[in-house]
């Protein structure tokens, strides 16, 4: 592969990746044929409710999917820098975990081992992936904390988790993932536990080291206001598949999905505050019995017939994206609801 | 940290008052008194009431109870009937040996117990697993002072008595005086084998059930799977962090251990005649040898009041959130 | 067809949902075998019971028949029922289909009905007077053999006889003191989570001070400042074991009080002591049932320690404790003596464990599941 290919060749590509559970009442498809691409540098945002299957999709790249429960299908591929990670030997994919994909989870709270001090944390991956002797990883330690902003990082150190607070947590853990230098960055809800103020700051904070380490970023989140500020493209994850993708502007404009439609809908517009909320009616179906047809139908407005009977793949959209959605083929049958017209545009 | 055990400390003090005052009415309770020991037709009853006021027993209850409070600061508990010496050196002879085989039990009970729990934790559901699980409860099944006689049986055999030397009585062997420093190590290291097997073997079983537990629950949490996805070696994930948590609550369990661990070395002492607290209790209890009784109860009594303090220092030295608490 | 099946379920209890692969038709048709297998080869006894026996014997007649009959029951009842679906939410604060599921549960229950069935059928199980001497010289430190499967001990005496006696009287130790436990426990125990304040403190202080002391301890210094006797060794057994009990069902009401249901009785109006009873207790009384199941297994440890040392059940009573305590001196000529009642002691104590098991995480419901 010459130079120019091998600039263009996504750092990351995902193709067909399914996941799936065993339960008592059967086999639950999780992540059901995921295919997505990420390039250095760029942040492509993760969107999807609780139970669409994002966290489980994170949790897959780095073969970290609770077993024996869970097991990633034959057939799906994740590939990094065109190297096989699905059913990569087990000290590859250590190598991988923190060295090249570093991860950032959910729950500052619960994701940090409350007896070691938060320098060993920290350096713990840089002595295993950087191979630096103890003194250097101390010192590579204290920068990365002071780089993440924590104040007098020479003596916090020698603190404990529970000494800190919500926000300064986020940011040892951001350190912690950040030592080894990675290429990715997956951060599984990264804000959600915080207040607010802090969101903003530790948003921020990500977009800088980005920058700096021109790193690329998966943020999965199901908030859109943060996939706005951050992100470069979406993919909006339903019942277990992606069912839109789109750059950032283009999917806020006009979101092709009914889906994406329908979340930007439920979001209290500041402009119209006496509007009433639309939800989007029904529930997410139970991931062990996914609707035939079109996983979104039973909550469509627009569904019909064709939708019951078989599921789209990803058409492309005029716009340059793609949309799981038989109303690109058929545009007419889109129907003028308030839920179709999103937010912004449309009076 | 300091203010922690200070606290902890005072704790303690009105729980050992508590024992001193309990030991005291317990004794008071039986009817009867040491003199009844003697009780002989052929004896005048004048002899026998000489014999009580020189032990003291005619005086008022309230005027004894402050006698034996008064004992605990001079140090001086009395006379043993019995072995006809002071009470305090019979307990001191006595005391060491007991804290020895308890020591080395306790040792047993809690690495043994914690390795075999972290086996099973690790490897959940397999065939170790299911093995060790009904093993384990089948073992905590066994009364200590049948496992003490099938021990003694077994190594006795003609089987294993060819090659297997151990000794199934006392804590030192007749020539003990005449070995070298090496020799008598290694001759009361072997006279500790079977007597601390059969105190400790059963409690193990608990504490790898407890440890089994633990570190299932603790390999489920959050930290050990940011510890993963850090690309730490599995090892390092289980011994480093995940066993560090585990371990706590083990830790806290010990004091429950205590109470079981003493009461075990009564039985144990006297199938294998070990020069303890535990048979001298009993000893003394036969031969209602009342001074040594209350002296020994008591003690039992404090031991366990100790090291559970012992225990819960313990594990404010290893909780850091406990440390840094204050609380 | 039915006619047949229901003939089938009264002839032979338990051989239909045995087929059908129910481990429940075996348990119901190997005890009904049993039970006739019995009934056949002591038919004298039974008839000399009849003809005006003692006590024991009645008990043990009663137990017989009242056996004979379930088990049909059984089969045209219970093992006619379909099996809850494992996915159904349980009825009721224990799980018990998930106890029925746990393996060693069921394998404890079974176990500890078989003791309780042994124990009760003893005059008819057991092939000598467990006091007889025979020819005491001929017929002592016989090794196990047919005639006496578990050999005999000094006095001649028949072992499996003896230890099936034992049994009766660990058993009955076991659940007498546990529950003169149970019961001083929840007293206390609801007392002082009711009281609150200066009693509540107070009474926990006790608690942990007699906690302080090594059960045994306890034991042996009560037991022998009076005579050993079986009354005493009972009450002191129960009086040594009731403050765990006393820390759970204070926990208890202490969280019960307040709930919701709770505060709505007491804004009716009721009575706390009515609130208690009909209200705090059931609920707080689960963790207190497994309490006590392993409670007896610990208790009967205890009970055999102490007789043991000598200081529990006296001789000529078989209890196994004083047997094993026979059995030391001889042991290296005459092991079965001390070995064969210990064995009993670790089967019992087992079965009693695995059912307080199997309770405890069927109460809990976070209860892993195994494959």
């Amino acid at each position: 592969m010459d130079a120019a290919s091998r600039r263009d060749m996504p750092l990351l590509e995902v193709e067909e990746l399914s996941t799936w559970f065993r339960t008592r009442s059967g086999d639950a498809h999780a992540v059901d044929g995921v295919s997505f691409q990420l390039r250095a540098g760029e942040t492509l945002g993760l969107v999807g409710e609780s139970g669409s299957g994002k966290s489980v999709t994170a949790l897959s790249l780095l073969g970290l999917v609770p077993r024996p429960a869970g097991r990633i299908v034959t057939g799906s591929s994740v590939r990094l820098r065109g190297e096989e990670l699905v059913g990569a030997d087990e000290r590859r994919l250590r190598a991988v975990r923190g060295g090249e994909i570093a991860m950032v989870f959910q729950e500052p709270m619960t994701s940090l081992n409350p007896v070691l001090t938060i320098g060993r944390q920290v350096e713990e991956g840089i002595r295993i992936h950087r191979r630096l002797p103890a003194n250097e990883a101390r010192s590579e330690a204290v920068r990365m904390l002071e780089r993440v902003g924590i104040p007098e990082p020479a003596d916090r150190i020698r603190a404990y988790p529970h000494q800190l607070s919500g926000g300064m947590r986020q940011r040892v853990m951001i350190a912690m993932a950040l030592a080894c230098r990675p290429s990715i960055l997956v951060a599984d809800e990264p804000t959600t536990a915080l207040d607010v103020t802090v969101q903003a700051q530790i948003l921020e904070l990500l977009l800088d080291l980005q920058r700096e380490l021109g790193m690329a970023i998966l943020l999965i989140t199901h908030d859109l206001g943060v996939v706005a500020e951050v992100a470069d493209r979406v993919a909006v994850m339903y019942a277990g598949r992606i069912v839109e993708t789109a750059t950032v502007e283009d999917l806020f404009e006009a979101p092709a999905h009914p889906y994406t439609a329908g979340l930007m809908a439920a979001v209290p517009d500041p402009d119209r505050p006496a509007q009433r909320l639309t939800a989007i009616p029904g529930n997410v179906p139970e991931p062990t019995r996914w609707p035939d047809g079109c996983r979104f139908h039973p909550r469509c407005p627009h569904a019909w017939e064709r939708c019951r009977g078989a599921e789209p793949g990803l058409l492309e959209t005029a716009a340059g994206g793609r949309s799981r959605c038989w109303l690109i083929e058929e545009p007419d049958r889109r129907l003028p609801t308030a839920f179709s017209s999103g937010t912004g545009g449309e009076p | 940290m300091l203010r922690y055990s200070g606290r902890r400390l005072l704790g303690a003090i009105p729980l050992l008052l508590g024992i001193v005052t309990l030991t005291f009415i317990l004794l008071h309770l039986a009817p009867g008194d040491p003199t009844t020991a003697y009780f002989n037709p052929n004896i005048p009853p004048d002899v026998i009431e000489q014999m009580r006021r020189n032990l003291g027993l005619d005086r008022p209850l309230p005027v004894q109870y402050l006698d034996w409070l008064r004992s605990f600061f001079t140090g001086h508990f009395g006379y043993s009937f019995s072995q006809h010496r002071p009470v305090a050196a019979v307990i001191g002879d006595a005391l060491p040996n007991t804290l020895l085989l308890s020591g080395i039990s306790l040792v047993l009970i809690f690495v043994l117990g914690c390795a075999a729990g972290v086996v099973q934790a690790v490897r959940q559901y397999s065939a170790a697993d299911q093995v060790l699980t009904l093993l384990a409860l089948a073992i905590y099944s066994v009364p200590g002072f049948w496992l003490g006689l099938m021990l003694i049986l077994l190594v006795s055999s003609p089987v294993l008595s060819g090659w297997l030397h151990l000794p199934i009585s006392g804590m030192v062997s007749i020539d003990h005086e005449y070995l070298g420093w090496w020799g008598r190590v290694a001759d009361r290291a072997r006279h500790l084998v079977l007597p601390v097997i059969a105190l400790g073997l059963a409690s193990a079983a608990g504490v790898a059930r407890y440890m089994r537990g633990s570190m299932l629950e603790v390999v489920g949490q959050d930290y050990i799977r940011t510890a993963r996805a850090k690309g730490l070696p599995e090892r390092r994930v289980i011994l480093g962090h995940a066993l560090r948590n585990a371990l706590l609550p083990i830790v806290s369990l010990l004091g429950l251990y205590l109470p079981l661990l003493f009461g075990g070395t009564v039985v144990i002492e006297y199938v294998f005649s070990w020069p303890g607290m535990g048979r001298l209790l009993y000893n003394a209890i036969l031969a209602r040898d009342y001074p040594v009784v209350m002296a020994a109860t008591f003690l039992f009594g404090a031991l366990v009041v100790l090291g559970n303090l012992l225990a819960d220092l313990l594990y404010a030295a290893v909780d850091p959130r406990v440390r840094y608490d204050g609380r | 067809m039915r006619r047949a099946g229901l003939l089938a379920d009264v002839l032979l209890p338990g051989a239909r949902a045995a087929l059908s692969g129910r481990s429940g038709g075996v348990a119901v048709l190997a005890a009904w075998a049993f039970l006739w297998a019995l009934s056949a080869l002591r038919l004298g006894r039974i008839v000399a019971t009849l003809g005006g026996g003692s006590a024991d014997q009645w008990l043990a007649l009663a137990t017989l028949v009242a056996c004979l009959v379930a088990c049909p029951v059984a089969a045209l009842g219970w093992l006619r029922r379909e099996p809850r679906k494992a996915s159904d939410a349980p009825a009721g604060p224990i799980d018990w289909e998930a106890f029925a599921r746990h393996r060693q549960a069921s394998i404890g229950l079974v176990l500890l009905a078989a003791l309780i069935l042994v124990a009760l059928l003893t005059p008819y199980l057991a092939p000598f007077d467990p006091n007889a001497q025979h020819a005491v010289v001929a017929t002592r430190f016989l090794p196990p053999s047919a005639a006496h499967p578990l050999g005999t001990d000094r006095f001649g005496r028949d072992v499996l006889s003896r230890v099936l006696y034992g049994a009766r009287i660990s058993l009955t130790i076991g659940f007498v003191a546990v529950a003169i436990a149970m019961t001083v426990g929840t007293l206390v125990g609801s007392g002082a989570g009711l009281a609150g304040g200066a009693v509540d403190a107070a009474s926990m202080r006790g608690v942990d001070l007699l906690l302080s002391f090594p059960r045994l301890v306890l034991l042996i210094t009560l037991v022998a400042l009076f005579e050993p006797h079986l009354g005493l060794v009972i009450l002191v057994l129960g009086l040594t074991g009731w403050m765990g009990t006393a820390r759970i069902v204070r926990g208890q009401v202490l969280s019960i009080r307040e709930e919701d249901y709770v505060q709505a009785a007491r804004a009716l109006g009721l009575g706390r002591w009515r609130i208690l009873v009909r209200h705090v207790l059931p609920n707080a009384l689960t963790p207190v049932i497994v309490a006590a199941t392993l409670g007896v297994g610990n208790t009967i440890l205890a009970e055999a320690a102490l007789s043991f040392l000598g200081l529990g059940v006296q001789p000529p009573t078989a209890s196994w404790g004083n047997m094993v305590a026979s059995g030391r001196d001889v042991m290296l000529n005459a092991w079965w003596i001390a070995a064969f009642p210990g064995l009993a002691i670790v089967l019992t104590v087992m079965s009693f464990n695995l059912v307080g098991d199997g309770l405890r995480d069927a109460l809990d419901p976070r209860h892993a599941r195994g494959p």
